[in-house]
């Protein structure tokens, strides 16, 4: 067993406390066994617990789950459950750990849309609705994915790397766990809209495995192979969680030849290589919504037996006051 | 089709800063090609 394994994962978990009775009659038609003190609980799954882009998404759901408690007919818990570091063997047994526990439903990003078939699956045969947000996985029985249209941000970033370029140059990609449906769909997209400009080249494709260091690693491995290229899709932001300085040759790269970079996402952290010029542009996710939407559809679903299409497009995030967060006091982290 | 995702390039990035810094991701993002931010470089 590798350290991830001994180690395990962790499992954060908060209880929203309720200002009104369970209403059961709404549950048993789900089939979710209704004791006098039950709570929807609803697992919230990221890729894993090392990926800082999950954070805003994770508050997100722990504050929707509180509003839901303090106005809605049911109190709401939210269970934070991942692997340390994004492998989709691992996420397979956090999902069937929290089938186990009896949670009312599940909300997850998918390390690997293949492998998420068989435990969500098995998750709707108990009676456990899934939702999957950020990274989907199509061939299950998930009720709904909710997140961006990952295939055309890809195109998206094409025409935006291109027009950065002026339709002339040679790139390199950085990808993170080979596999995963939205960067593999970005990439798709990326490459499917790539045709339309003959004079933008893709010489490699780099792979971070989601983890920052080797992120680093093999853009200045990247560098020292091709040190005349000309720009990079970062397909997520893994690098660019080191502090600056840490890809010298990205970094020169892009200060005296102008290299051009595109990534996605759009944490304050990026936002500040934009401002000081190493990034051309950013291509942003609704992260609030991946926490408050997610745990807002589970919820209608459960309580008033709302159905989906198969695919949502979050729309503009909602308001938050971080200051006012109603749960950090009852935060508790358990690790197993 | 709306895709969801939230462009910004320099032309708008104070705008996504600000938007952190007060937590509200409410309101939508100026233009982030006008001015065009790829205008001056080669």
């Amino acid at each position: 067993m590798n350290l991830r394994g001994a180690i395990g994962w962790l499992l954060i978990g908060l209880v929203c406390v309720a200002c009104q009775p369970p209403n059961h009659q709404a549950l048993q038609p789900k089939g979710v066994p209704p004791p006098d003190s039950r709570a929807i609980t609803i697992a919230w799954i990221p890729k894993a617990l090392n990926n800082p882009v999950f954070e805003l998404g994770r508050e997100a759901a722990l504050v929707k789950a509180a509003e839901l408690s303090a106005h809605g007919s049911i109190p709401v818990k939210v269970l934070y459950a991942a692997s340390v570091a994004s492998d989709a063997a691992d996420q397979v047994r956090v999902v069937e750990d929290m089938i186990a526990r009896g949670v009312d439903a599940i909300a997850i990003s998918c390390n690997d849309p293949v492998a998420c078939v068989e435990p969500i699956n098995k998750a709707v045969a108990e009676d456990i609705p899934v939702l999957t947000w950020d990274s989907d996985s199509p061939a299950s029985q998930r009720l709904t994915y909710v997140g961006i249209d990952n295939f055309a941000a890809g195109q998206t970033a094409a025409d935006i790397l291109a027009r950065a370029l002026h339709g002339r140059g040679r790139i390199a990609l950085l990808t993170g766990v080979p596999g995963a449906f939205n960067l593999e769909e970005r990439i798709r997209g990326f490459k499917a809209r790539l045709g339309e400009y003959p004079g933008v080249q893709i010489v490699t494709t780099a792979i971070s495995n989601d983890d920052i260091d080797t992120g680093i690693q093999v853009v200045e491995e990247t560098m020292r192979a091709h040190p005349d290229l000309d720009g990079w899709l970062f397909v997520g932001m893994w690098p660019l969680f080191a502090e600056r300085g840490s890809m010298p040759l990205w970094e020169k790269a892009v200060r005296e030849r102008g290299m051009k970079v595109v990534a996605f996402d759009a944490l304050p952290v990026e936002l500040e290589f934009l401002r000081d010029g190493y990034l051309s542009a950013l291509i942003g996710q609704k992260y609030w919504g991946w926490g408050a939407d997610s745990v807002q559809l589970l919820y209608d679903h459960l309580v008033n037996g709302r159905t989906y299409p198969p695919f949502i497009v979050l729309p503009r995030d909602i308001c938050v006051d971080r200051e006012n967060l109603p749960y950090h006091e009852d935060t508790k982290t358990q690790s197993f | 089709m709306d895709s969801g995702v939230d462009i910004v390039t320099a032309s708008n990035v104070q705008a996504m800063l600000d938007a952190w810094q007060r937590n509200d991701f409410t309101q939508p993002l100026p233009d982030p090609f006008s001015p065009d931010p790829f205008s001056g470089s080669q």
